[in-house]
């Protein structure tokens, strides 16, 4: 309970502090709007020569990468490389000391400062899809749109934990940046946010890998591509995947900390 | 009678890090890219000492000397290589809860505040420390109200961090590192780059909380005008090592057998006259200071009295700080 009270209060606090900045979030909303609408003058040109792709004519097409685009590019799949620069930098030191899980204060903290970001995408997203309402194809099913927000958010969790837990390989590299910059690249392609994951060769190994929980499955389920029969096993393997992270998470961080010396502050 | 309790037990306390090493320059850097060097650094070697409630211990040493790694094993931040160490009944670094609510560790490097972010105002960041530390309303008020009055902050509650100065953040963090009422303060360098009144301010408050709130407190320091003023015991320690243990005056009396001798003459001296005495230390005309061995302090007094005409003489221990330099550079 008392916990519960100091990942709200880090959630809040982060959005303030987020918010203190206004015209870094207002830059923000030309990075939002520009990649759907590049893709979408790409993938015209493409299916202007072919009536289909796989399962995707044009406007399947265009409302996924509209949709996957808002999922991954507001999933903090590298968490904050703040963490593992805490890490080299030794002021961890500061937060060990308080009488809080680091994992969720810092989940907190990240939340608050992504939510303004993700209502001022959401805003910007909507715009691109009344701008190309010609092609973009509402969701009318409450349900479905529900189950679609459900499930990103899980994946929003599980991305989180992936970077969190690359960031802790800092105990052992010193420097983890690297690491988590080229992860969050393979996360995004691995998400769906390149090429829609059935329409790869292998789609077998996509399809079982997290990533997906955050980018490519919400999309499918926003477009009716998942039924409500089957979305009660794909909660249940997000939660499967959720677990086996955060087991991971706690090995990690009780192995990192035992090597973890402070230098730096 | 009451015994004070004991708060920190420290019994043959060791830690050796690993330290990777890199020569200076691009070619040393390319070096420790290809092949990594290691080298293991004995930060600890066997300290051992204990702090009661209401005391303040001074824990001074060099630069290295381990100091700092040991108020982070104390904090439960540092896992020690062997040794045991009990912080309030706890083992620091099993990190419980119920330890890390009594315990403060204040860094003059580097601020909480600043952790939680420069762009919020105090306020906010305070609000933040009430919640992770669960403390209720009524104990946040009571403790606010006397940490900004005691600290004089009330104006500077509601403006961003990163508007205040060295010396108001200072205080700030003070206020931040005692709101939940701590049992053990653990000061590493607290006046670090503060003004003399802001240092003499902060000292004063500390002394008065820990006396107040029969609380402990491990303080180290560069400055020794903290260490004289705050401490009541001191260790002293050099390269991992417990040099030794005792009240400023015990470690003053152990560790130097030397006396000033402050002497303004009416007219001015011969200095090699002077100098069969003792060590001319200064020498600004009419005014000189002889270094002497304890033991002849009676007899050089008598013969400076004796033999010139003297307007003033004064006897004076060396500061802790001439002793710690002189210690220090002998045992380099």
């Amino acid at each position: 309970m008392h916990d519960m009270r100091a990942y709200k209060s880090a959630f809040f606090l982060q959005m303030q502090s987020t918010l203190c900045y206004r015209a870094n979030i207002l830059f923000y909303l030309t990075a939002v709007l520009i990649p759907p609408l590049a893709i979408f003058f790409l993938w015209r040109t493409v299916l202007g020569e072919v009536d289909a792709l796989g399962a995707y004519d044009l406007g399947t097409m265009i409302t996924y990468y509209v949709v996957v685009q808002f999922f991954i590019a507001h999933t903090p799949f590298s968490a904050w490389v703040e963490i593992g620069e805490s890490i080299r930098d030794g002021s961890l030191t500061l937060w060990l000391v308080r009488p809080a899980n680091h994992y969720g204060l810092y989940l907190g903290r990240l939340l608050g400062s992504w939510v303004p970001f993700w209502l001022l995408g959401l805003g910007g997203t909507a715009g691109v899809a009344a701008l190309l309402h010609r092609y973009f194809q509402f969701q009318t099913d409450p349900v479905l749109i529900g189950a679609a927000v459900l499930m990103w958010l899980g994946g929003v969790i599980l991305g989180f934990t992936w970077g969190y837990m690359l960031n802790l390989v800092a105990f052992w590299t010193e420097r983890a940046t690297g690491m988590v910059v080229l992860a969050e690249q393979a996360a995004s392609f691995l998400a769906g946010g390149v090429i829609p994951l059935d329409l790869l060769p292998l789609q077998e190994l996509w399809l079982f890998l997290p990533f997906r929980f955050a980018g490519w499955l919400p999309t499918q389920i926003y477009l009716g591509r998942v039924s409500r029969s089957e979305l009660p096993l794909e909660f249940l393997k997000l939660l499967i995947w959720l677990m086996a992270f955060c087991v991971l998470v706690q090995w990690l961080w009780r192995r990192g900390l035992r090597r973890f010396a402070g230098v730096g502050v | 009678m009451n015994h004070p309790q004991k708060v920190v037990e420290v019994k043959g306390l060791w830690k050796i890090y690993e330290r990777p090493r890199k020569a200076a320059g691009l070619r040393g850097a390319l070096q420790a890219f290809v092949r990594r060097q290691i080298d293991k650094v004995e930060a600890l070697k066997g300290i051992s000492f204990e702090v009661y409630e209401g005391e303040i211990l001074g824990y001074i040493g060099p630069n290295g000397a381990g100091k700092t790694t040991t108020l982070k094993i104390l904090a439960g931040v540092v896992h020690p290589t062997s040794g045991e160490v009990r912080v309030l009944g706890f083992v620091p670094w099993y990190r419980e809860r119920a330890f890390l609510k009594q315990i403060s560790f204040v860094m003059g490097s580097r601020g909480f505040l600043e952790e939680i972010g420069w762009d919020l105002s105090v306020l906010d960041s305070l609000n933040f420390i009430k919640e992770l530390y669960g403390l209720s309303d009524l104990e946040y008020r009571q403790a606010l109200k006397e940490l900004t009055e005691l600290l004089q902050l009330q104006a500077l509650l509601n403006v961003p961090l990163r508007q205040l100065s060295h010396g108001q953040r200072a205080r700030a963090e003070l206020a931040a590192a005692l709101l939940w009422r701590p049992k053990l303060l653990l000061l590493d360098e607290p006046t670090l780059g503060l003004d003399i009144i802001t240092q003499k301010a902060l000292r004063d408050f500390i002394k008065r909380y820990i006396h107040q709130h029969r609380a402990a407190c491990i303080v180290t320091s560069h400055y020794m005008r903290d260490i004289e003023d705050l401490a009541d015991r001191i260790i002293l320690i050099s390269q991992g090592e417990l040099i030794t243990a005792g009240s400023l005056t015990d470690i003053v009396e152990r560790l130097s057998d030397r006396r000033l001798i402050r002497v303004e003459f009416e007219r001015e001296p011969a200095l090699d006259e002077l100098a069969i005495l003792g060590h001319v230390v200064e020498n600004s005309g009419l005014q000189v200071t002889l270094e002497i061995p304890h033991a002849r302090v009676k007899q050089v007094a008598q013969t400076l009295l004796e033999r010139w005409l003297v307007r003033d003489l004064t006897i004076e221990e060396p500061s802790l700080e001439e002793i710690l330099q002189r210690h220090f550079a002998q045992h380099a």
